[in-house]
C-alpha cells in the first residue's frame, strides 16, 4: 500500500511537469495551429541554463531564476520571429519541419555550450525534508512542484479567461480575419502565446531539474510527453490538460513500478518510453481530441 | 549516327551520372574516401526513399531511422551467431527486408490516417519506440549493439578478394552504387508514372484528389511501404558493411537528419535526395578534418560536436532562403541563364 501511494506521488509530481510542458503546446496550437516542436527543447534550456547560474556560476536562487526566465522568453520571442513571420503561408509541412530545424539547432547549441554528461542537476532550492504520509515519503521538492503547478494554472487560467488580453487571444485561436477586423493587434497576440509557453516551459525545467536532473538530449523526450500528455486531456482545455499531465505522469509512474509484475517481466521499466509512445499513438489515431471531450471526433490538421 | 547522338543527347544526364561512378573509385582509392562513398550511397537509399514520401506525397516520417534500424538488427541478429541458429547473409537479408516491408505496411495502415503535425508526432513515436527496443534488447548488447555481422561479397569472399582482387572497400562500392542505381531507377519511374502523378494529387490537396477517383488512403499506404523498403534495403547494406549495428546508430537524430538532407537537397526532384546527403555527409566529414587539421596545431577543439549545431543552422538557412532547396537554386539558375539567352536573341 504504502508502495502505491509512492508511486502515485511520483506520479503526480511528474504530471505535473508533463501538465506545464503540455500547456505550453496548448498555448501555440490553440493561437496559431502550429505544434511547437521545439517546446522540449525550452524544458531542456531552462534546466541547463539553472544549473550553469546556480551550479556553476553559484548566483542566488531567485536572482538566477528571473535570468533564466529572461533569457528564455527573449529567445521564445526570437522563435516566433524566425518561424511565424517568414512562413505565415506556408503549407503545414514547411512550419512543421522547421520548428523541427529550430529544436536541432537549439539542441546543437546547447550541446556545445554546456556539458555532455546525463543527468546533471542544482542543489535542491530547499533542504532535503521528508514528510512521512501513510508509509510514502513525500518530499518537500514534490511539494513545491506540486504547488508550482497549481498555481501556474491558475494563473493561466486568470489569464485566458478573464483578462482582456487572454480574450484576445482565444478569439485569434477562433478566427484570426474576423479578430484582425475587430481591432485586436494578431501578431502581438501570436508573439504573447509564444512568448508564453517558452517561459513555461522553462519553469517545468527548471522545478524538475533537482530531482531528475536534465542533460542536453532530453529535449525531444519532454517534449513528446508533453505532447502525449497534451492529447491524452485534449489539447483545447486547461482543466483537461492538467488532468491529462496527471493521468501520464501516473500512468508512467505505475509502470515502472508495476510493469514486470503484471506482465510477467515482459515489459520491465525500460520500456516506459515504448509504452508512452504507443499510448500516444493509438490516442493520435482514436481520440485525436483528448479523453475528455465530448464533442466527438473531428479532424485536425 | 545522329540517333545515336540523339540518344546521348537526351541521356547525357544519366550517362555522365555513369561515368561518375566509374571514375569516382579510380581517383579516391583511399580507404577514408571509400568509406565515404559508401556512406553517402547507403544513406542516400533512405533519403531517396523519404523524399518520394515528402516531396511526392507530401507527408512526413520522423521515424524512418527506426525502419532503417530494425532493419539492420534483423539481418545482423539472424546472421551473426548471437542467436541459437546462424542463417547465411542472402537468406537473412531476404528475411530482414520482407519483415521490415510487411511490418511498415502494418504501420501505415493507422499511422498515415493523420495528417500534419500529428503525423509528425505520430512517426517521432514510432522512432522512439524502435529506438528504446533497440537499446533494450538483453540478447542484442544492448547500448552497445554487437559485431561480428558477416560481410557481403559480390561473388563469395574467396573468389572476389584473392581472384579478382578486389578489397573490401571496392566490393562494398560496387555493391552499395549497384544497387542505388536500381532504386533511384525506380523512383525516377514511379515520378513519371500514373502512381507518382496520384502522390503528387494527394500532395497538393487530398480531398481534390479524392474526388478525381484517387483512393487517397491506399496511395498513402503505397508511398510510405515503398519508401521503407528503399529504407531496408539500405539498412541491411548498412548492417553487412559496417559489419556492426549499435542503437545509436538509429536514434531520433539520425531520423532528423534524414530529413534534414531531403530538405537541404530539395523536395522537388530526386536529385535533391542525392545532393543533400552528399552535401552533408561531406560536412560531416570535413568537420572531422578541421578537427584533425587543427589538432596538428595543437589545438584541441571537439569540432565534432558542431555536427548537429551545423545540421540545425543549414536547415533554417535553406528553409528561409532556398525554400525549393539546393536543387531549386540549380533551377533559378537555370532559368536566369536561359532568360538571358534569350534577351540576347532579341537584341541580335
Amino acid at each position: 500500500m504504502s508502495n502505491f501511494l509512492q508511486y502515485c506521488i511520483t506520479g503526480i509530481t511528474l504530471g505535473m511537469i508533463y501538465a506545464l510542458i503540455a500547456i505550453g503546446f496548448s498555448l501555440i496550437y490553440r493561437v496559431t495551429n502550429i505544434i511547437n516542436f521545439a517546446q522540449g527543447e525550452f524544458v531542456m534550456l531552462g534546466g541547463m541554463l539553472m544549473i550553469l547560474f546556480v551550479h556553476f556560476l553559484k548566483i542566488n536562487y531567485f536572482i538566477s531564476v528571473i535570468i533564466v526566465l529572461l533569457i528564455i522568453g527573449i529567445l521564445s520571442f526570437i522563435f516566433e520571429r524566425v518561424t511565424l513571420v517568414p512562413f505565415k503561408n506556408s503549407p503545414v509541412l514547411i512550419k512543421i519541419i522547421f520548428t523541427i530545424g529550430a529544436s536541432i539547432f537549439i539542441r546543437g547549441i546547447s550541446m556545445i555550450i554546456f556539458w555532455k554528461e546525463p543527468g546533471l542537476r542544482y542543489e535542491n532550492f530547499f533542504e532535503d525534508k521528508y514528510f512521512n504520509l501513510f508509509g510514502a515519503v513525500i518530499t518537500l521538492q514534490d511539494i513545491f512542484i506540486i504547488v508550482t503547478t497549481l498555481l501556474i494554472f491558475i494563473i493561466i487560467f486568470i489569464l485566458m479567461e478573464i483578462s482582456i488580453t487572454g480574450k484576445a487571444m482565444r478569439a485569434c485561436a477562433v478566427n484570426i480575419k474576423a479578430s484582425n477586423i475587430i481591432g485586436i493587434n494578431v501578431p502581438l497576440m501570436l508573439r504573447f502565446s509564444f512568448i508564453i509557453s517558452g517561459i513555461l516551459g522553462a519553469i517545468a525545467g527548471i522545478i524538475i531539474t533537482p530531482k531528475l536532473g536534465m542533460s542536453y538530449s532530453t529535449g525531444v523526450f519532454w517534449g513528446i510527453k508533453g505532447f502525449t500528455a497534451s492529447i491524452l486531456g485534449g489539447i483545447d482545455s486547461n482543466y483537461s490538460i492538467l488532468l491529462g499531465g496527471i493521468i501520464l505522469g501516473l500512468l508512467e509512474s505505475l509502470i515502472t513500478g508495476y510493469g514486470s509484475d503484471i506482465s510477467f517481466g515482459l515489459f520491465s521499466s525500460e520500456y516506459k518510453d515504448v509504452f508512452i509512445c504507443l499510448l500516444l499513438i493509438i490516442l493520435l489515431i482514436i481520440r485525436p481530441n483528448g479523453i475528455f471531450s465530448k464533442k466527438g471526433l473531428k479532424e485536425r490538421v | 549516327m545522329k540517333n545515336i547522338i540523339d540518344f546521348i543527347k537526351k541521356k547525357i544526364n544519366i550517362i555522365s551520372i555513369f561515368i561518375l561512378i566509374m571514375i569516382l573509385p579510380v581517383i579516391f582509392n583511399s580507404p577514408l574516401s571509400m568509406r565515404i562513398l559508401i556512406e553517402i550511397g547507403i544513406i542516400s537509399m533512405v533519403v531517396l526513399g523519404l523524399n518520394l514520401l515528402m516531396g511526392l506525397a507530401g507527408q512526413i516520417s520522423m521515424g524512418h531511422a527506426g525502419i532503417f534500424g530494425l532493419s539492420a538488427y534483423i539481418t545482423g541478429l539472424l546472421s551473426s551467431g548471437r542467436l541459437n541458429f546462424t542463417l547465411p547473409p542472402l537468406i537473412s537479408i531476404i528475411i530482414a527486408i520482407s519483415i521490415t516491408t510487411v511490418l511498415s505496411y502494418l504501420i501505415a495502415f493507422p499511422i498515415l490516417k493523420l495528417k500534419g503535425h500529428y503525423l509528425a508526432m505520430g512517426t517521432l513515436a514510432m522512432g522512439i519506440i524502435f529506438y528504446s527496443i533497440f537499446a533494450n534488447l538483453s540478447f542484442a548488447g544492448g547500448f552497445d549493439g554487437f559485431s561480428n555481422i558477416p560481410r557481403l561479397w559480390l561473388f563469395g569472399e574467396n573468389f572476389t578478394k584473392n581472384f579478382l582482387g578486389i578489397n573490401k572497400y571496392l566490393n562494398g562500392y560496387i555493391i552499395v552504387y549497384f544497387v542505388l542505381i536500381i532504386l533511384f531507377w525506380i523512383s525516377n519511374n514511379i515520378n513519371n508514372s500514373k502512381i507518382g502523378r496520384s502522390f503528387k494529387a494527394i500532395h497538393t490537396s487530398e480531398i481534390a484528389a479524392s474526388t478525381l477517383g484517387i483512393n487517397v488512403t491506399k496511395y498513402k499506404i503505397m508511398v510510405f511501404t515503398i519508401s521503407s523498403l528503399f529504407t531496408a534495403i539500405a539498412g541491411i547494406l548498412f548492417a553487412h558493411f559496417y559489419c556492426g549495428v549499435t542503437p545509436s546508430d538509429f536514434s531520433i537524430v539520425k531520423s532528423i537528419s534524414f530529413v534534414t538532407m531531403v530538405v537541404i537537397g530539395g523536395t522537388s526532384s530526386i536529385w535533391g535526395a542525392l545532393i543533400g546527403t552528399i552535401f552533408l555527409v561531406l560536412i560531416n566529414y570535413s568537420l572531422e578534418f578541421i578537427q584533425d587539421f587543427l589538432s596538428k596545431f595543437n589545438i584541441h577543439v571537439n569540432i565534432i560536436d558542431f555536427n548537429i549545431l551545423t545540421y540545425g543552422l543549414l536547415f533554417i538557412i535553406v528553409l528561409i532562403f532556398l525554400p525549393d532547396g539546393i536543387i531549386g537554386l540549380k533551377n533559378k539558375i537555370v532559368q536566369l541563364w536561359r532568360k538571358k539567352i534569350v534577351k540576347n536573341r532579341e537584341d541580335k
